[in-house]
């Protein structure tokens, strides 16, 4: 009896196992397909905060982006989300009074004047705007905003791969205790 | 309130040093962020506050989406007004904090207003 049901359990947990994969395959290659159109969705939802006459340039523009990253979906999606956050503070450029004449001044605090003179003199952008322009509390928050759907998405796709890796353990553990349990009947 | 310049954020300035290394050059937004290191959405902001003050000018590319078969970008250029006005910017910066040196020859700037 007991080897009967070892057998069924192994049975049960291989066709698990394959169950598994499949789903798995198929939720990824669902999510691969849906992200170029959840990008353009959200441009065209940013796009709304838009003054109506920037609207179809913007999203254009956007969208080209978006294209850019047609072989990396979840990379050209999280491109989107930026965009989208950005939207107000364009709207706020496009909207804003006209422009006087330039005149060029250069105003602003010294640290920032030393900030901007470093770069002009050295061109390392990234260490700068990291270190000086972004402020640690804004970039903080910014950081738990950005966080939250990609650490849905990857905690989705561990609990994924975990329970695949867990059925084919246990698929791999049963076979074998089975194995061993008919060959000790034999012995026997 | 009429501004009477573009506000000078780091980036803005990071920006206008790309595109003044090669001030006749046609650029597109995603192609400038990356050059700068901006992260996505930032540019544009600061593309249409440089175009508001006439510093850049835009024109959509003369490529055809069908034959592409890719959307279509909007290409930005310095104006004659926009690189001088940067080298300005970037001149008095560095008369400000480096009177004495000679470290924008890079950028083809010189301390005290001069351009190279």
């Amino acid at each position: 009896v007991s080897t009967v049901l070892a057998i069924i359990i192994a049975g049960a947990a291989l066709v698990l196992v394959v169950i598994g994969r499949i789903f798995v395959g198929l939720v990824t290659n669902d999510v691969k397909g849906w992200l170029p159109r959840w990008s353009a969705s959200l441009v065209r939802r940013a796009s709304e905060h838009l003054p109506a006459e920037h609207r179809p340039r913007w999203e254009e523009e956007a969208l080209a982006d978006v294209d850019q990253f047609a072989d990396r979906p979840l990379t050209g999606f999280l491109h989107a989300l930026g965009m989208a956050r950005s939207v107000k503070s364009l709207a706020r450029e496009l909207t804003a009074a006209p422009a006087g004449d330039a005149v060029v001044s250069t105003g602003g605090r010294r640290g920032r004047l030393w900030a901007v003179a470093a770069m002009l003199l050295t061109a390392r952008t990234r260490a700068l705007v990291e270190a000086v322009q972004v402020r640690p509390a804004v970039f903080r928050r910014m950081l738990v905003v950005l966080s939250l759907p990609v650490s849905f998405v990857g905690a989705a796709l561990v609990i994924a791969q975990l329970a695949t890796v867990a059925s084919v353990v246990a698929g791999v553990v049963t076979v074998v205790s089975t194995v061993l349990m008919v060959l000790l009947e034999f012995r026997r | 309130m009429i501004e009477k310049q573009p506000r000078m954020t780091m980036q803005t300035m990071a920006v206008l040093g790309t595109m003044l290394q090669a001030p006749t050059a046609d650029w597109y937004g995603l192609e400038l962020a990356t050059k700068v290191d901006l992260k996505s959405g930032t540019i544009y902001p600061i593309l249409a506050r440089l175009e508001r003050f006439g510093w850049l000018s835009s024109t959509w590319e003369d490529a055809e989406p069908s034959e592409e078969k890719r959307p279509r970008r909007r290409i930005y250029k310095l104006t004659g007004e926009g690189e001088r006005a940067a080298r300005e910017v970037a001149n008095e910066l560095l008369a400000k904090v480096a009177p004495a040196g000679a470290r924008g020859a890079a950028w083809g700037l010189k301390p005290g207003g001069q351009t190279a």
